[in-house]
């Protein structure tokens, strides 16, 4: 388990993270989103144990994470802008990683670089901006570390090649209870793959919660009621988030499950009435809008 | 540790990125070593077959010694640079955001990082060194050229070598450790490499044009080159191929303790180094403000000073100006540097302000003498003895150490060798002769400051001769304190004679009292008349300095002045002769010269003068005579006047007068503050030494006053 508490870091006059907590439980994969500058980065590089923080702790499985060793072991970090040897290879890269990782899988490295269609011998230097990221996850996901951290890794694959990198990350989860941490601008990169999600903003984090359980307890409904006495009664008996009114036709953001939304409906009887799918984009918006925020300015 | 061979596999992984440093060492070694040696053997072996000189052999094999010795300068800049490389290189990931993220988000500790890739620098330089070393060993054995004596030389250059190499490599880690940046790394290597030596010379600058009292002791440049890694490296590369001597000893483990404690400076650096650093001019910032003013104060003094020499008339003015000048544009570079941009030129204006506070109090401690400097004489009862050298006695004086087990002598400047060797602890007239010095110090530095001009024509107003008076006092708590003082002769005469007559000053004064039979290889002795070399075994050289110390120890100031010497004495030590003069009064001396064969009483007569030539070289009157020449209007005056302007005397009489009226020219020379000479007057005496009618010219100075009226009559010389 990743323990993150009270921590904040300064770069001169920058507050880059501020009193940021977050848990992250075993298995899960955990998305921080945030605009650029919302110290998505630092807080990674943080918990890859790169940079120390001013102050709060940042404990992974109980160990401190900054300059040791027995917790560095159990993570690997793909930076945004992974770094290659000069003139290496593929090849050379993985007789690296072997060096520092113990359970590094060779076979499989060779098999993702087949799979990939990435040569073993060709220099790196002349790979692109996406080979080299695919390249980056196949080396993290090989060495085998219980905690994989990826920094806008996603951006820059095509959309083919992300999927298949986003599955072969579900895969290890699944197989191996690889916990993951995504950092992204983009929260559609995220919401196929995050069990989690932490908004950041400003260095501090806005918001941290269960996706399947934010996405179970919005929902948005299109409806036309009877009457006006109709709408009341919902209303009043709703969480409503934030509603909108088109002639007659209602659209209603709402908290609460499914089935207890319907009942409420059905009781009214309304002339019309559907439950709609939201996307992770449409709950953001919803719970940033509580929260006070323009969920556009803080999330492309 | 993932792995028990961890280190070793990720130093093999190091060495991999760094295959060209390993290129560039094994090249540089190779052409160094193996082919130059190659070179120079196969010249020697084909010059020998093909000449027949006798020392030929003797000769390649010293180039060869030379090749391998630790003064060998391309070995050393070979050396400077590789450290320098290698510790730029090494830790240059630091400089990189996407390197640091890979290396310190990997599961191995700073520290053992840090003696991964510490190691694989000094690796690239002890391999490929030794490599071609071992090279060039077979390249000699091979041609007959190699000795133990040559292997025994070659591994302790190599030792040297290392150990300034991982001295500079590290002082080249420390700046990568304190940077951010690569430009900004190898400045900060300068700057900690000839930091110590600039802030001496610096201050060494200030305290001579200052304090008029300040001794520019030898020590300083000593200090100057100890303090730069690289200057220190060449001296002591010079000393030991002359052999170990204890200070030698002393400095390689004063570096060894340094280099100790900059390798644990550098690891604890790096253990702390924030890694956010990278990309910036300094990792630390506690460090900014410390290292700005360490620049920015010394840079500000030294243009102050630098302006003010150069201009040297308003001194004053143009020092203020260099100080202010220096002192903006050094900060202005140090925060563009910092922080990468120009318009932040004078940011942190309280730090150009505190900046300016303390060179505005450094430059007025030295201006004004806040502390007393020149006038500071310490307590009488404070000092345990004091050491006097006094400049214009005894110019002949050859001073040296004997400093190495090889008996290497190393040539000490005058003042330093008697305030080393003197001690004496009756005092009385030497601190006297202080007590004048300030007050004529005081004196001159207030008409310097009335003539509102640096330099001010500083004679005395009776027309004395100034000596320049150097004083050691070693106080009882063992401090010693050292002083200089320009005065008139002739108001300290009696206390300086009292001085020259003490036996202490006569040891420190004269370094025949350190030397023994054993370092003497030859004993000559000349005079006018003669020349002889004696054969004499130890205790028979032993036997003469004890006789001469004993004697010299009795001379005076007025013997020196009122009597000449008859003889002087040449004790050769390897390749230069040390010269003694005999007075007349060294009665024992000339004796047992005598007794050897060499008649040192024999002094020239005026009946062994065959003329004596006057010259006056008074441009004024030279010009006078030539132009009365030139138009034939020469007077009775002149009349023994040749068309050189010279005037010869062969008359006995006339020769008496003017020879008992000279002094000889090399004498005067050697005791200038002595006499007083009509220097514009030239007299060649012309002595005949044997009925052979050979003879030799000596030049002598008639002594101020003392020319014979004729004399005058006939050069035109008015007084």
């Amino acid at each position: 388990m990743i323990e993150v508490t009270n921590v904040s870091k300064s770069f001169d006059d920058i507050k880059a993270v501020d009193q940021v907590s977050v848990q992250i439980q075993e298995g899960n994969v955990f998305g921080f989103v945030g605009t650029n500058g919302a110290g998505k980065s630092t807080l990674l590089r943080m918990l890859s144990g790169i940079i120390k923080p001013d102050s709060g702790q940042i404990r992974i499985d109980g160990m401190e994470i900054y300059e040791n060793p027995m917790a560095k072991e159990l993570i690997f970090y793909i930076s945004d802008d992974q770094y290659y040897f000069n003139n290496a290879t593929p090849k050379d890269m993985k007789k690296f990683y072997q060096e520092i990782y113990p359970n590094f899988d060779r076979d499989r490295f060779d098999d993702f670089l087949s799979q990939f269609e990435l040569s073993q011998n060709r220099k790196i230097n002349t790979f692109s901006k996406g080979m080299k990221k695919q390249l980056s996850v196949i080396l993290g996901i090989c060495a085998n570390t219980k905690y994989l951290f990826c920094d806008e890794t996603f951006d820059g694959l095509d959309p083919v090649v992300r999927q298949a990198v986003k599955s072969i990350i579900a895969k290890e989860i699944t197989e191996r209870k690889m916990t993951t941490i995504i950092a992204s601008h983009n929260l559609r990169e995220l919401e196929d793959i995050c069990d989690h999600v932490g908004l950041l903003h400003r260095g501090g984090i806005l918001f941290s919660r269960d996706l399947y359980d934010m996405k179970l307890n919005i929902h948005k409904i299109q409806c036309v009621f009877k009457n006006e006495d109709d709408s009341q009664k919902v209303f009043e008996s709703l969480d409503i988030i934030k509603h909108e009114q088109r002639g007659s036709l209602y659209m209603i953001s709402a908290r609460g499950n499914r089935e207890e939304i319907v009942r409420i409906f059905e009781k009214v009887d309304p002339v019309f009435f559907e439950v709609l799918p939201l996307s992770l984009e449409e709950v953001f918006i919803c719970e940033t809008e509580v929260a006070g925020y323009d969920i556009k300015k803080l999330i492309s | 540790m993932t792995s028990k061979n961890l280190f070793l596999k990720l130093q093999k992984e190091d060495m991999k990125r760094r295959v060209w440093t390993i290129s560039l060492s094994m090249l540089a070694f190779f052409l160094l070593f193996t082919v130059v040696c190659a070179m120079k053997v196969s010249n020697f072996v084909y010059e020998l077959k093909r000449v027949e000189f006798e020392h030929y052999s003797e000769w390649a094999y010293g180039q060869i010694k030379y090749m391998m010795s630790p003064t060998n300068e391309y070995l050393i800049i070979i050396t400077i640079i590789g450290a320098i490389i290698c510790g730029l290189s090494g830790f240059f990931y630091l400089h990189s955001k996407k390197k640091v993220d890979l290396y310190h988000s990997i599961a191995v500790r700073r520290e053992k990082l840090f003696a991964i890739v510490y190691t694989n620098g000094l690796l690239i330089y002890i391999v490929p060194y030794l490599i071609n070393l071992l090279l060039c060993f077979i390249i000699l054995a091979v041609n007959h050229y190699f000795t133990m004596e040559l292997f025994l030389l070659a591994i302790t250059t190599f030792v040297h070598n290392l150990l300034y190499y991982i001295l500079i490599y590290t002082i080249t880690i420390i700046a990568v450790m304190l940077t951010g940046n690569v430009v900004v790394s190898f400045l900060g290597t300068g700057v900690f490499c000839f930091y110590g030596s600039f802030v001496v010379a610096v201050l060494e600058e200030y305290f001579c044009q200052f304090f008029a009292t300040y001794y520019v002791s030898s020590k300083i440049d000593d200090l100057m080159t100890a303090l730069s890694p690289i200057g220190n490296y060449f001296n002591t590369a010079k000393y030991i191929a002359n052999g170990f001597g204890s200070e030698v000893i002393t400095t390689i483990l004063l570096v060894i303790a340094f280099t100790l404690l900059f390798i644990f400076l550098a690891v604890f650096l790096y253990k702390k180094r924030p890694s956010e650093g990278t990309g910036k001019a300094m990792v630390f910032n506690v460090s900014k403000p410390i290292i700005k003013l360490a620049l920015v104060i010394p840079l500000s003094l030294a243009g102050g000073i630098l302006f003010g020499n150069i201009a040297q008339s308003y001194y004053t003015t143009w020092l203020i100006f260099g100080l202010v000048f220096s002192l903006i544009i050094s900060y202005g570079i140090v925060e563009i540097i910092y922080n990468f941009d120009i318009r932040k030129a004078f940011s942190g204006k309280p730090y150009l302000l505190g900046s300016a506070v303390v060179v505005c109090i450094i430059v007025c401690v030295f201006k004004f003498d806040l502390f007393g400097y020149d006038s500071y004489i310490p307590n009488k009862e404070d000092i345990k003895a004091v050491s006097v050298a006094i400049n214009g006695i005894d110019s002949h004086i050859r001073y040296f150490e004997l400093q190495d087990l090889n008996q290497n002598r190393r040539y000490v400047s005058d003042q330093d060798y008697q305030l080393k060797h003197m001690d004496m602890t009756d005092f009385e007239s030497a601190y006297g002769i202080s007590e004048i010095g300030i007050e004529y110090t005081l004196r001159n530095k207030k008409a310097r400051k009335e003539a509102n001009f640096f330099y001010i024509n500083e004679v005395d107003d009776e027309g004395s001769k100034y000596l320049y008076y150097t004083i050691k006092y070693t106080l009882k708590r063992g401090k010693e304190v050292y002083r200089e003082y320009m005065i008139p002769i002739n108001k300290t005469y009696d206390l300086l004679q009292d001085v020259y007559e003490d036996l202490d000053y006569k040891k420190g004064h004269y370094p025949i009292y350190q030397l023994n039979g054993d370092q003497i290889k030859k004993v000559s002795s000349y005079n006018q008349f003669q020349e002889k070399e004696f054969s004499l075994n130890t205790d028979k050289k032993n036997e003469l300095l004890e006789i001469y110390r004993e004697e010299i120890s009795k001379l005076s100031l007025d013997d020196v002045i009122e009597t000449q010497p008859i003889a002087t004495l040449v004790f050769n030590i390897d390749y230069f002769d040390l010269l003694y003069y005999v007075y007349p009064s060294f009665e024992n001396t000339i004796s047992y010269l005598n007794n050897h064969g060499f008649d040192a009483s024999r002094v020239a007569q005026p009946k062994d003068i065959m003329k004596i030539s006057v010259i006056n070289w008074d441009y004024v009157k030279y010009t006078e005579i030539k132009n009365a020449r030139a138009t034939e209007s020469v007077g009775t005056m002149y009349t023994n006047m040749d068309s050189e302007g010279r005037v010869t005397y062969t008359d006995v009489s006339f020769i008496e007068e003017i020879y008992s009226s000279l002094v000889l020219e090399d004498y005067y020379s050697d005791n200038s503050v002595l006499f007083n000479v009509e220097n514009s007057i030239d007299v060649i005496v012309t002595i005949q030494i044997d009925d052979h009618g050979n003879y030799i010219e000596n030049r002598y100075y008639f002594r101020a006053g003392e020319v014979p009226d004729f004399v005058k009559r006939d050069i035109g010389f008015v007084d």
